[in-house]
């Protein structure tokens, strides 16, 4: 069933409502089995000898394990380790909702959550080298999704003067398949195949274009002692750091935008000052929205997406309302789920952009 | 109650009528959620494995007019409704004991307008507290509404048991704040209360239905006074040798200033809690005071509070530990810092005049401590010009295995601590509500005034149908 380290948080949260304001899902659907002392106090109650059942289940996935309440515990508690056990146990016990287990499906079938052959078949890699020094890693979601931007990405790095490599059929790195199914097995034997395809690039850098490829790299890859030997930094940083150096040049954009945090960069990875260092480079007034920085409220993110679109859209509302009560009509995003989500239900009046489309615009 | 045959199939279909298939449900999984409130007996009942209370239908209304609409059913087949907002409430008074319909309310949750100019925001009240003090912030102001559940709870929840928060010194409780409400009354009818708090124009309706608990109606829309963020907020920390010192010199210093916060410690609270949280080591009794406002005033009102401190003999601890206070305001609600099953604990928050309470300071602790290994802790933390609040509590580590003799005991604590206040000047609780914790002991003490309660709740819910067991009515 669960390991010790599920109950123990699971306890902690059961009779725990601090961070419910910070729940993008459980602020828009408003039902108390959204919030995480919900999800603790039935990992507790399977704890105390009730069953485990589909109704249980099915709230497990109603989160996009976003890590807001994690961010915002005092007491450093983990409502996602509960969660992702509650999604293993639920698969292995045949009771995962039937949305749920047709994308699990396609990611055990592919390992990607579109349940694509060739998940590179939008992208135009003629003339990128397989092998090089430094590898941009572009991931699911901007390879599949949101290509434009592994395609400006690719641009940037070009105007750059940066000699990059990218995967042949490059593997995905098991992040969104262990927020799917959970750190099981079959995740760590992708991270695995990941990091040995890295190390087979020859690469010394690798540029995680995906914030949550970056986070399982840094994090789980190294606890599961299958860390590449390439240093691993996440798109923002590096592109930050081609601005910062002057290696690309841009010209200055006018407007005022307002940066959407990633919970991967902003949370897991502590990393929200390099957005904000390109924005202000490329002459873009930033205005803050009340939840950004390590508050950020999620806007669902691609999996859910995937498989709760309904679900997404509704998480995704919310964070469009925090931009329409502040005098900005345009968000920026850092990462390609949250651009993919975005861009899916804009409201009218507003627009929405990725850091990559906006450097590639403003680059010579 | 019991639905035969598909009764209660026809009676789910006509609710998902009322406000959308996808609003009405009732799994497994929310009945266990849902049967789970921050009330110890509550928390303790799941905790020892047992099958939490669970209603037949879960209810979520997207309007007043859903709200209105569910109401109207539920009297027709005579089924109980439980208003459910946050479900932090510490009195069980959102638990569904009676089955039946359990309304969260929590999809209302928009704010309607904030007005800057005229000071006021309204909202619906499914909002969650943090979420409309967080809009009221982005413009610069403040609900001046803090209290510890301020994360947790709704903007509903708070006006259902009249709560308060940590800044109520200056700024008031909520029924200081509010200024207009829209209630659906158990029947199904919408009202609103005129258009201000304060008037000679006939009975004031709105302190009718703030703290009446869900038992005489929902209040599904509010209108608040909104506060300017302060000029500055300076926090200071003293040590008086006894709580009794304490006592006279906070009496003092609320009468002749006007601090947020001023919160007072007992010996035990001061070296168990307040070390643990904040760091501070000393023994005697802590105090934190917050002054804020206008630069000006602010410096005024710090002399004078500081020199009427030292007068009773206070330790002045400079500002540190008020600012560990105030930042670490919240942490002491978290896991590892808050009281935890499996121990047993209460809050036996009440209020009373100057004049009194002391002595229920001393006659609460009598009382409790008579419980073999039960500790008392206290500290007060909402004061008047006329008196304050005394918030106690006592803690057993160890209570009984068996759920039903805990519940017992728990229930005699309780009595018995509640009895001192009530023997002594003050009342059953000052904030946290009546619920179904407190509810048997509405009659002891309203006595004969109990009948005025009971007459509007038969007026204004002939069916009997609102939160049934909770305060009494």
């Amino acid at each position: 069933m669960f390991t010790e380290i599920a109950y123990k948080n699971a306890d902690a949260c059961r009779f725990c409502w601090m961070c419910r304001h910070l729940c993008p899902i459980s602020n828009k659907t408003g039902n108390e089995v959204n919030s995480a002392r919900a999800k603790g106090l039935l990992v507790s109650m399977v704890k105390r000898g009730f069953d485990f059942d589909p109704s249980m289940a099915k709230v497990m996935w109603e989160c996009c394990l976003c890590g807001a309440c994690t961010n915002n515990c005092a007491t450093g508690y983990e409502p996602r380790s509960y969660i992702r056990e509650a999604r293993s146990e639920a698969i292995v016990k045949g009771i995962a909702p039937m949305n749920v287990m047709a994308v699990v499906d396609k990611m055990l079938d592919t390992s990607n959550m579109y349940g694509a052959a060739n998940l590179q078949e939008k992208l135009d890699l003629s003339g990128v080298p397989t092998c090089g020094k430094i590898l941009l890693y572009i991931g699911e979601v901007a390879s599949y999704e949101v290509p434009e931007l592994a395609a400006a990405a690719m641009r940037i790095l070009r105007k750059a003067g940066v000699d990059f490599a990218v995967l042949k059929n490059e593997p995905t790195s098991g992040a969104y398949m262990g927020d799917m199914i959970g750190f099981v097995d079959e995740v760590r034997q992708q991270a695995l195949t990941t990091s040995k395809a890295i190390d087979a690039s020859g690469a010394e850098i690798v540029i995680a274009l995906d914030p949550m490829d970056a986070r399982i790299m840094k994090h789980e890859y190294a606890e599961w002692n299958c860390a590449p030997k390439a240093t691993v930094l996440t798109a923002t940083n590096y592109f930050a750091s081609l601005v910062a150096s002057g290696t690309l040049k841009l010209t200055k954009l006018k407007g005022i935008v307002s940066i959407h945090d990633a919970g991967a960069l902003s949370r897991d990875l502590d990393e929200t000052a390099p957005i904000r260092a390109i924005v202000s480079a490329l002459g873009l007034d930033n205005h803050e929205m009340y939840r950004h920085n390590d508050l950020s409220m999620s806007c669902g993110g691609a999996l859910l997406k995937q498989y709760d679109p309904a679900l997404a859209a509704l998480t995704c509302e919310g964070r469009w309302y925090d931009v329409e009560r502040i005098d900005s009509n345009c968000i920026v995003t850092e990462a390609p789920g949250s651009y993919a989500v975005l861009s899916s239900k804009v409201p009218e009046g507003y627009e929405v952009t990725d850091y990559l489309l906006l450097l590639d615009k403003a680059s010579n | 109650m019991e639905f035969k045959g598909f009764m209660i199939n026809m009676v789910q279909s006509e609710l998902e009528d009322a406000v959308g298939v996808e609003n009405v449900s009732c799994t497994h999984a929310e009945q266990i959620t849902y049967g789970v409130d921050y009330f110890w007996l509550s928390r303790m009942w799941a905790d020892k494995g047992n099958t939490p209370p669970a209603p037949e239908f879960v209810v979520r209304p997207g309007s007043t007019e859903e709200v209105a609409k569910v109401m109207k059913i539920a009297n027709y087949y005579k089924i109980p409704v439980q208003p459910w907002g946050g479900g932090s409430g510490s009195q069980g008074g959102a638990l569904p004991m009676a089955g039946g319909i359990l309304l969260d309310n929590k999809r209302m949750n928009k704010m309607l307008d904030l007005n800057t100019n005229a000071g006021t925001v309204t909202c619906e009240t499914g909002i969650i507290f943090q979420t409309l003090e967080d809009y009221c912030q982005e413009k610069g102001y403040s609900m001046m509404h803090l209290p510890s559940c301020l994360t947790c709870c709704t903007v509903g929840g708070a006006l259902a048991h009249n709560g308060i928060g940590i800044l109520s010194t200056k700024y008031g409780k909520i029924d200081d704040m509010v200024l207009w409400m829209e209630v659906v009354l158990p029947t199904g009818e919408i009202i609103e209360t005129l258009p201000v708090p304060k008037h000679s124009s006939g009975p004031n309706l709105i302190p009718l239905f703030l703290g009446s608990e869900g038992t005489l109606g929902i209040i599904t829309k509010v209108k608040f006074r909104l506060i300017h963020e302060p000029e500055i907020r300076r926090h200071h920390a003293f040590l008086f040798p006894d709580i009794h010192t304490g006592y006279e010199a906070c009496h003092k210093i609320v009468q002749a200033v006007k601090p947020s916060i001023i919160r007072l410690f007992d010996e035990a609270e001061t070296v168990s809690i307040i070390k643990k949280v904040i760091g501070f080591e000393k023994q005697g009794s802590f105090m934190n005071l917050t002054l804020e406002g206008y630069k000006g005033i602010v410096a005024a009102e710090e002399e004078i509070a500081l020199k009427l401190a030292q007068e009773y003999g206070a330790q002045y601890l400079g500002t540190e530990y008020g600012e560990k206070w105030y930042e670490n305001r919240i942490t002491f609600f978290y896991p590892g810092h808050i009281m935890n099953n499996p121990q047993m604990f209460g809050t036996l928050d009440t209020v009373a005049t100057h004049e009194n309470i002391e002595k229920i300071y001393w006659a609460m602790k009598a009382e409790v401590s008579k419980f073999p290994n039960v500790r008392f802790i206290s500290h007060s933390s909402h004061w008047y010009d006329w008196g304050c609040m005394n918030y106690s509590r006592f803690i057993l580590d160890n209570p009984p295995e068996d759920p039903e003799e805990a519940l017992r005991l728990h229930n005699q604590i309780w009595n018995a601590g509640v009895r001192a206040a009530l023997a002594n000047g003050g009342v059953l609780n000052d904030h946290h509500g009546v619920g179904l914790k407190l509810s048997r002991l509405m009659k002891e003490q309203y006595g004969p005034a109990m009948k005025v309660l009971e007459i509007m709740k038969k007026g204004l819910d002939p069916n009997g149908i609102m939160n049934p067991y909770k305060m009494g009515l």
